[in-house]
């Protein structure tokens, strides 16, 4: 954080700013969101794109103090998933977006390339999601992902849409949502009965990594402790090993990471393992190299292929190989999903 | 460096006094005032001319990653808790005219009051004022800040204005305006001297021997226009992943080309070497 020579932080705290759509104040999650954070100097808007979508903006500068925009999302309260994230099987795989961008920083994530701008859309009609996914859920069963453009564990202090998701859910019969994350604010739901209608789904990575490329989240240990909290509780646990990295010595950071997950985490409980080799939408990692040049994972010599930029297939075969070979020491192959 | 942008003279007067800015005649209709680090321009009153004496100022200057644009003036104000006197940053500004809203970033902690402000095209009188969109009035912040966002991004354009009046229309006396502005000097400094710590210089990848040794091994290598881009894109990558790339380029350099096929086979290698 740039600070003068006093030692004095020369920017202001997060959220010290809540721009707030015109039509989005007379909601609960408005009020909250303002109770939150009373000292917020409030900016009225029409629109919450008139902010978000301004060209000309940096999106690492403005990570220096994110602040938060408040708006109404008036359509797509459902999106098909993607292909760059696995479907474990299912047909019906969708995600949605409750909030726009995440309070961490990994230095790989995908959103510095695709949102203009790193403040924080909190969509306060959630109510309009639910009866949206309703609909859906006529239709055909649904196999969601609500925390995706976004870590919804890490907010859930300011907006407990977890909280909600997973109260929904569980009177769903044809719902499963998955709650990615790599917080360890597993406190926040810890109250809540477990429903098998909820995987939690944990972001692990090698400590090495957390501290050089993963900013702001916390660290491994943190992060066991909080998974090893929701198997006890009895919730659905998926480990996703994704995206691995290929580093000076990475095999060796990757192998101590799953030795020290298995040291502390009962492989039998977990529900599943996701495997994923760093991959991003190769118009949003040029973006993002042209902003930025203070991080070397993003310079790889990447090989491009239909859009997507990714290790070389030989790469990526032997990262994904080696992972297998080291994650089968604990789990049985079947658990696993490269 | 920072340019300033004042609509008056008087406005203008107390930035040119306390940085000791001198007086360049390069325009005849518009007045420079400059130092090493500030160059300010006065650019009388409306946004047409805010937004012309923005754009001649920034595109007759040599802009870096450092480069900050503040417009600093005096405003009205349609509240009534606001002070004369009291120097406020806007972090919403709207153009009257078209309805159109631009919104600095605020992430400098300048410890002011922040405020709304809407750009008017004529004065306005307080009772006959309908702006939902802001507290304050101005004739200059929406062309100012439009102009500006031509040269640089946005969270490196500010404005900060200093509550001259309630919108009574009277005529305030130069003094007065000069005497306002005078007494928030310091709290201007004070901001000034934040820039540069939270606007650092961007880090060039290549130093100026590096560029040259690039040229160099570019034309000895007889590269293609797109294989020079790739070439620089290998070597920015490679750069930045701390690969020793200027060693192995050093080593390129005693090479000979003297074919097209030589060429293609010299390419490949060397995009063999810096892909490593
Ligand atoms: S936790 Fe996920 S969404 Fe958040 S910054 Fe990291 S990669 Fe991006």
């Amino acid at each position: 954080m740039p600070s003068n020579e006093s030692g004095k932080s020369l920017v202001n705290n997060h959220f010290s700013h809540i721009y707030i759509e015109n039509q989005a104040l007379d909601y609960a999650d408005t009020r909250r969101l303002l109770n939150r954070f009373p000292n917020a100097v409030r900016v009225f808007i029409r629109d919450y794109k008139d902010v978000f979508n301004r060209p000309h903006q940096r999106f690492q500068f403005q990570k220096r103090s994110m602040n938060l925009i408040l708006a109404l999302k008036k359509d797509n309260f459902l999106y098909s998933g993607s292909d760059q994230a696995p479907d474990f099987g299912h047909r019906h795989f969708y995600y949605n977006s409750l909030i726009m961008n995440c309070v961490y920083n990994c230095d790989y994530c995908y959103l510095q390339g695709m949102y203009p701008s790193a403040n924080v859309v909190v969509f306060v009609n959630n109510d309009d999601f639910i009866a949206e996914t309703k609909r859906q859920l006529a239709v055909h069963p649904m196999y969601l992902c609500i925390s995706y453009d976004t870590d919804l564990l890490a907010f859930e202090n300011v907006v407990p849409f977890c909280a909600r998701w997973i109260e929904f859910a569980r009177h769903q019969s044809d719902l499963k949502i998955e709650l990615r994350t790599k917080s360890s604010n597993y406190k926040a739901i810890a109250h809540l009965t477990p429903s098998c209608n909820v995987i939690l789904a944990w972001t692990v990575s090698p400590q090495e990594i957390i501290e050089k490329y993963e900013k702001e989240t916390p660290a491994l240990a943190r992060r066991l402790e909080a998974i090893g909290s929701a198997i006890e509780d009895g919730w659905n646990v998926r480990l996703c090993f994704d995206p691995v990295l290929r580093v000076d010595r990475w095999q060796s950071m990757y192998a101590a990471c799953v030795d020290q997950t298995f040291s502390s985490i009962p492989a039998d409980k977990l529900t599943d393992i996701s495997v994923g080799v760093f991959r991003m939408n190769a118009d949003y990692l040029s973006r993002i190299t042209k902003q930025r040049t203070n991080s070397d994972i993003l310079y790889y010599p990447f090989k491009k292929s239909n859009g997507t930029a990714s290790y070389s297939p030989k790469e990526r075969e032997e990262m994904s190989q080696f992972m297998l070979a080291i994650l089968e020491k604990y789990n049985a192959k079947e658990k696993i999903f490269v | 460096m920072i340019f300033v942008v004042a609509a008056l003279h008087c406005e203008a007067k107390p930035i040119i006094d306390k940085f000791k800015l001198k007086k360049k005649s390069v325009y005849s209709k518009l007045e420079l005032f400059e130092n090493d680090e500030i160059r300010l321009i006065v650019s009388g009153i409306g946004k047409i001319r805010s937004a012309i004496a923005t754009t001649l100022l920034l595109s007759q200057s040599k802009l870096s990653s450092d480069s900050v644009v503040v417009n600093i003036g005096c405003c009205g104000s349609a509240r009534d808790d606001m002070m004369i006197g009291e120097l406020v940053f806007i972090n919403k500004i709207t153009d009257k005219a078209n309805g159109r809203d631009y919104f600095p970033d605020p992430i400098l902690r300048h410890g002011l009051k922040e405020a709304a402000m809407v750009t008017h095209d004529v004065p306005v009188e307080k009772n006959k004022i309908d702006q939902p969109e802001g507290d304050l009035v101005d004739m200059e912040a929406s062309g100012f800040f439009q102009a500006a966002s031509m040269f640089v991004d946005h969270h490196r354009i500010y404005c900060f204005k200093i509550v001259s009046d309630f919108l009574e229309l009277s005529t305030l006396s130069k003094e007065f305006i000069s005497g306002l502005i005078e007494k928030k000097m310091e709290a201007i400094d004070h901001i000034f001297s934040m820039f540069p710590g939270l606007h650092e210089k961007e880090t060039e990848v290549f130093q100026a021997q590096e560029i040259e040794l690039l040229r160099r091994v570019g034309g000895i290598l007889k590269l293609t226009q797109s294989q020079k881009h790739q070439f620089v894109e290998l070597v920015r990558s490679a750069k930045v992943r701390n690969r020793n790339v200027m060693e192995k380029l050093s080593e390129c350099s005693a090479w000979e080309i003297k074919s097209k096929s030589e060429n293609k086979d010299a390419f490949e290698r060397i995009r063999k070497i810096l892909s490593q």
